[in-house]
């Protein structure tokens, strides 16, 4: 794999403080990050627990998305110098969830300061900096997505057809969610593995669950994919990014009062066609 | 040059929505509720606890509280049938009469917690139920078809034992969690203080769009505020 197309990829995004958490003079809970490298991009979207038993659960975000940017450019590294998209999908979806996770692990005993003379257990640590994590790495050979917790990954088609890509799991209601810091939790962790076809998303959204259920329905909520698009589309990247914190603001406000951290990775195909 | 104002961009999305908070009063109207004024005081505390719960709605105004309530007597139905937003719920009195149809009440309840009619992006409910005595159906039907549904189960459930003839086991079965144990409410001022709470105090906890490691709670999925403390006395007299 040599690693060029002309196919050019931009990231945008924002994270805005939930009205409750406002109200209650409490920091934002969420964390987005994202890397725009030669050949590839990589996004990772957070949402800290913010309970009462994850009290450094803004940093437990911070360290999920460092991690998984470091983690998923240097994947991207070794990707190049791999003759097989075969066995990269392999090790994606079957080394690459804990290898997330025990590198967020290690993060966290770093800063928790964790040394081996430690009383507290481990559980009680990860628990304390509890996060989820939505991670996209997009190469002109392959798509990679991750997602470990709630949240939404969005593909967009060129036609405005918006599919959520890692159905919603049916066991989370009521606010609870998979976590990093669970047992066993890359386990829980959905990964999708897609090589280059003929048919890219033009427009890939993540987003942490205070989004969508800000929204009244489902639909309402998938209406947001065609419409960033038709608005990029009209606009540009730069000019959507320079709304995004007032529109999430809003969301938050008008709906669920959650923090919101909202991600967009653009398939820009004037560039592409240079 | 002034330049012109810049114009409101549309915002991404379709309608937007508040998360629904459904709160259910489920209350025993048998025959023993008619003595010492039990009734009288259930109805009076409910009332007077309505304009706190509006007051606390208004000041987390991310949750739409909607308020219902059930009845069990011989057998059992909805006093309230529709889910009112609080900001216009007004109660209507209750009266009492016949056995203690605990089971089918909670029946009543579980039918309304499936999904649909409960949307999945809902806050967890909160189950209010108030006794002063023992079931006399199948409890435990009623019991096991709420805490089979993923919201029965999520859902946070307080219960009051009015006077010292309240089944507690009963109670603490509805419950099923270690905290907060029933509450006894031995005078009508100690009833209004624990009705006020589950209201105002209970309904904040509920409200708070937190997220939590799956399995990780100790009981319930939403932490439950101190109750208010109420030590015996002369007040007592139920």
């Amino acid at each position: 794999m040599d690693g060029k197309s002309a196919t050019v990829w931009h990231v945008a995004g924002a994270r805005v403080v939930g009205a409750t958490h406002k109200r209650a003079d409490k920091p934002c809970q969420d964390a987005i990050l994202w890397k725009e490298g030669e050949s590839f991009v990589v996004l990772a979207v957070a949402d800290g627990h913010g309970w009462e038993r994850s009290p450094h659960s803004d940093v437990g975000a911070r360290l999920a998305v460092e991690g998984a940017v470091q983690f998923l450019s240097n994947f991207r590294t070794r990707a190049i110098s791999s003759s097989s998209l075969s066995a990269l999908k392999h090790y994606a979806e079957d080394q690459l969830p804990q290898a997330l996770v025990q590198d967020w692990i290690e993060r966290v005993k770093e800063k928790a300061g964790v040394s081996k003379s430690e009383t507290r257990s481990e559980k009680e640590i990860l628990l304390q900096y509890g996060s989820t994590l939505l991670a996209a790495l997009v190469t002109p050979e392959f798509l990679l997505f991750a997602q470990l917790g709630d949240g939404d990954i969005l593909t967009v088609m060129d036609d405005g057809t918006v599919t959520r890509l890692i159905p919603k799991d049916k066991r989370l209601i009521a606010n609870e969610t998979t976590s990093l810091c669970m047992p066993y939790a890359w386990r829980e962790m959905k990964v999708v593995f897609q090589p280059v076809s003929a048919e890219l998303p033009v427009l890939i959204l993540l987003s942490t669950d205070g989004y969508a259920n800000s929204f009244a329905s489902e639909p309402d909520f998938l209406q947001v994919g065609k419409d960033y698009l038709e608005l990029i589309r009209q606009q540009g990247l730069k000019q959507v990014a320079a709304h995004l914190e007032q529109w999430l603001t809003e969301t938050s406000t008008c709906g669920s009062g959650d923090d919101i951290a909202v991600g967009l990775i653009y398939r820009d195909t004037s560039e592409s066609k240079r | 040059m002034v330049s012109a104002p810049e114009q409101k961009r549309p915002r991404p999305g379709g309608e937007m929505a508040t998360r629904p908070l459904h709160f259910i009063w489920i209350a025993d109207c048998s025959e023993s509720m008619r003595h010492y004024g039990k009734i009288q005081a259930l109805n009076t505390a409910i009332r007077e606890a309505i304009p706190h719960m509006r007051k606390e709605a208004q000041e987390n105004s991310n949750a739409q509280a909607l308020v219902r309530a059930v009845k069990f007597s011989s057998g059992a139905y909805w006093h309230i049938a529709q889910p009112v937003p609080v900001e216009q719920f007004e109660w209507a009195d209750l009266e009492a009469g016949g056995v203690t149809d605990m089971g089918q009440a909670l029946k009543l309840v579980a039918e309304q917690l499936k999904m649909p009619p409960m949307p999945e992006r809902a806050l967890p409910p909160v189950l209010v139920l108030i006794s002063d005595g023992h079931p006399t159906d199948d409890f435990a039907a009623g019991l096991n078809a709420l805490l089979d549904l993923p919201w029965g189960k999520k859902a946070v459930r307080i219960a009051i034992a009015i006077g010292g003839d309240a089944n507690l086991e009963v109670l603490r079965r509805f419950i099923n969690n270690p905290e907060p144990p029933p509450l006894q409410a031995n005078s009508p001022e100690k009833l209004v203080s624990y009705i006020r709470w589950a209201s105002t105090a209970v309904l904040k906890s509920a409200s708070s769009p937190h997220s939590e490691p799956k399995g990780a709670s100790r009981g319930g999925n939403v932490p439950i505020p101190t109750p208010p403390s109420t030590p015996g006395g002369p007040q007592d007299v139920w």
